[in-house]
């Protein structure tokens, strides 16, 4: 259960019982702000001890991977051990054990844990069109552009914008910039030659 | 377009802190059983997800976002048609900068009051409370709002307005030491 009723985020004064699940704003008694507070049944909901692994009373029976003189109680759905209560991980009502679950943070095999991601696209299309600005850094930029476009072509876009138009973008200027710089060493050199 | 899971529940919008160069852009998109709201960077994205059956309560509450946006506004506007006015009779380059200005903040002023009355939305679940940027304004919350209640409902069962305020007060009196009736749990 939550250890305090709700409050008005301004003034932290407890909000009327007679103005919870209202569905309409009323003034705080604290401040005179407007509120509108609605309480869900999770807001109630009590958090009993964690459940005590089980010992094997009988031999032959199925033990826990990682605890084998506990009770299993259900495989994990990532690598299938046996997994007793200590270990039993309850992501989204799927059960995993801490190896999967730490595999899955790390290699993103588990969306659900997933916390952050870099945007390869947005990075890469930095490196084309800031350093325009001082225009000879793109002879380094530009190939930079196409190594990290082409790279993280498969990694996992953002889960807002999930075309892969930046990645185009930037491909196609940073070769436009590349020919740019062929083109002037070709004119250089053929300067040099004709004097 | 968001991935596939998701629908999206409201736009970007910049989260209101004091350093906005620096401020992520919040977007919420709705999964199948929870709110994801993704704070985005120029080269970064974070999630955080509120799953439907662990959200304890949400509050609205009303700030002054739209009086200071209407009063700066108003300002500006009456600046640039002040300007405008003892320019008309040389009509300038300057004196079309000034009309467009006024004009410009005219529409701001009328879409700011078009949006309805500014907030600020909290999420609170048993192990964090979060504050939404993009449901800014009461309407687009009170919409949002009308999508989530019934997943939530779906979610965690529905609690009579008077078994909430019953439990509210079994709440209050076991923290006072007193002790009342249980009230009958009927999710």
């Amino acid at each position: 259960m939550s250890s305090q009723r709700p409050r008005c985020p301004e003034c932290r004064t407890p909000i009327r019982e007679s103005e919870i699940n209202q569905l309409r704003l009323s003034p705080c008694s604290g401040c005179s702000s407007q509120l509108q507070a609605e309480l869900f049944p999770a807001f109630f909901r009590t958090f009993g001890a964690a459940q005590a692994a089980e010992n094997v009373l009988l031999e032959g029976e199925s033990t826990c991977f990682y605890h084998p003189a506990k009770q299993a109680v259900l495989p994990c759905v990532g690598c299938g051990r046996f997994l007793c209560s200590l270990c039993d991980c309850d992501l989204g009502g799927e059960h995993f054990c801490p190896a999967c679950l730490e595999a899955g943070r790390t290699k993103r095999k588990i969306k659900n844990i997933e916390r952050q991601r870099t945007r390869y696209d947005n990075i890469a299309l930095s490196l084309v069109f800031i350093p325009i600005l001082l225009f000879y850094v793109t002879f380094i930029t530009a190939p930079i552009a196409i190594v990290l476009a082409v790279r993280h072509w498969n990694s996992p876009p953002s889960m807002v914008h999930r075309t892969k138009a930046r990645y185009v973008v930037a491909i196609t200027f940073a070769s436009l910039q590349i020919l740019g710089w062929c083109v002037l060493i070709f004119v250089l050199i053929g300067m040099f030659y004709a004097r | 377009m968001p991935d596939s899971n998701y629908k999206r529940l409201t736009w970007r919008r910049r989260r209101p802190i004091r350093f906005l160069g620096s401020a992520p852009r919040a977007t919420l998109l709705l999964g199948p059983d929870h709110i994801l709201k993704v704070e985005s960077t120029t080269f970064s994205e974070g999630y955080k997800r509120f799953f439907f059956r662990d959200i304890q309560s949400i509050t609205i509450k009303t700030n002054r976002r739209r009086m200071i946006w209407n009063i700066t506004l108003v300002a500006l506007s009456a600046l640039a048609l002040l300007e405008l006015f003892f320019d008309a009779p040389t009509w300038n380059a300057w004196a079309v900068i000034m009309m467009s200005m006024a004009t410009m903040t005219t529409v701001m002023l009328v879409l700011n009051n078009v949006f309805g009355t500014s907030c600020d939305v909290r999420i609170q679940t048993a192990v964090q409370s979060d504050i939404l940027p993009p449901l800014s304004r009461v309407k687009r919350t009170n919409r949002a709002l009308e999508h989530l209640r019934p997943l939530i409902i779906q979610a965690q069962g529905q609690l009579p307005a008077e078994e909430t305020v019953l439990r509210l007060r079994e709440l209050a009196s076991s923290k006072s030491g007193t002790v009342t009736p249980a009230a009958q749990p009927n999710l």
